[in-house]
């Protein structure tokens, strides 16, 4: 039986032991061992055959980027989407959110303003009598911090869009 | 429209480095700069991922997703290596991702899908009918599991070092030492027995 690798790895194990073993000091320089420098001629030769395969279309490179461009240009639009929806609810949800918070605290508000124009006092007693003097105050201080942030969550994302819409005008 | 107003020849940029390239893509998502990375890495890590895959047609496919990752995750990269083993690191992710569903596929089987197209397109016939042994090494690199091809390739190919490959594959320096010894010598046996069966 002919053998085209006559060690069998013995002696190529022997000599790469983990703490020895350093393929990149001998991957084509052990002169010595005419086997291994063989098997690693073969492999190479293998690997190498990538080099003469179709691989690539030649406008790879191009369509790969054109590709980018695309989804950057999606990616901003919808960037702006998002933006013009935002700009448009978070007033929107404030001022339901300011009504509620009135509405909540001073439930009669209507009358009590008809009743300054009246000059009756006979809603301002009412409104006396209903109005929530602590929950109140604590629902309009929960109410006006929500509406706060929302706010400040729009002047972030504003920015945020403006940043990533400066940089995508400087790529083209 | 704004889009297409870029010209590939026009805008190229050979002479920046890597991390220029990349660092550029990550600021200002220049498609020029990035055209230039795919240009200088996609036909190595195509290589890779055709090892890996064994199907032309889907490693092109995954090459353009891997490089399209490189472009939207640019902002991402930390410098904590090169730039050409991050884009290694996340092809062979994809690749080994890849492999993985495919396989977990009902239709899927491994024994079709390497070899058919892998002949046709990346194994010249003169080559092989040259040296005997060739083909046989082809045939047994073949029947590797889809990380050893990678190593492989990684190694001889694209002449990674160990500590590169380690950092790749995500494994010790050590492992991958280890795992070329025992690849070596499952190969050579594989090309002693199947040249002595056939004598």
């Amino acid at each position: 039986m002919k053998q085209i690798f006559h060690n069998q790895g013995e002696r190529h194990l022997a000599r790469r032991l983990p703490d020895s073993f350093n393929p990149d000091a001998t991957r084509h320089t052990d002169a010595d061992d005419s086997d291994d420098m063989l098997l690693d001629s073969l492999i190479s030769r293998s690997v190498s055959q990538l080099d003469r395969s179709p691989g690539l279309p030649s406008n790879f490179a191009y369509r790969t980027a054109m590709r980018a461009a695309a989804e950057a240009a999606e990616s901003r639009a919808r960037t702006e989407r998002r933006e013009r929806l935002l700009s448009r609810l978070i007033p929107a949800a404030a001022v339901v959110a300011a009504i509620a918070a009135v509405a909540i605290a001073v439930p009669n508000l209507p009358r009590i303003v008809a009743d300054i124009f009246t000059h009756d006092s006979q809603y301002m007693d009412m409104a006396a009598r209903t109005a929530l003097p602590a929950s109140a105050a604590w629902l309009i201080g929960v109410i006006s911090v929500v509406g706060a942030m929302l706010l400040g969550l729009n002047t972030i994302l504003k920015r945020i869009v403006t940043r990533t819409a400066t940089r995508n005008q400087s790529t083209h | 429209m704004t889009l297409f107003n870029f010209t590939s020849s026009r805008n190229r940029r050979p002479r920046d480095t890597d991390d220029e390239l990349l660092a550029s893509v990550a600021a200002t998502g220049s498609v020029s700069a990035f055209e230039t990375l795919v240009e200088r890495y996609s036909r190595r890590v195509f290589a890779l991922i055709v090892r890996v895959v064994g199907s032309a047609p889907d490693a092109e496919e995954l090459t353009q997703d891997v490089m399209m990752r490189v472009y939207n995750r640019a902002i991402a990269f930390d410098g904590r290596s090169a730039v050409g083993t991050w884009i290694f690191r996340i092809a062979y992710n994809m690749a080994i991702d890849y492999t993985r569903s495919t396989a977990a596929r009902p239709d899927h089987t491994l024994a079709d899908t390497p070899l058919s197209d892998l002949d046709s397109r990346l194994h010249p016939a003169d080559e092989s009918d040259a040296d005997p042994r060739l083909a046989v090494l082809e045939a047994a690199m073949q029947r590797l599991e889809a990380a050893d091809r990678a190593l492989l390739t990684l190694y001889y190919y694209d002449s990674r070092s160990v500590a590169e490959i380690a950092e790749i594959m995500h494994m010790t320096a050590s492992n991958v030492k280890v795992r070329l010894m025992r690849l070596r010598n499952r190969l050579r046996e594989s090309i002693n027995s199947d040249l002595s069966s056939g004598l």
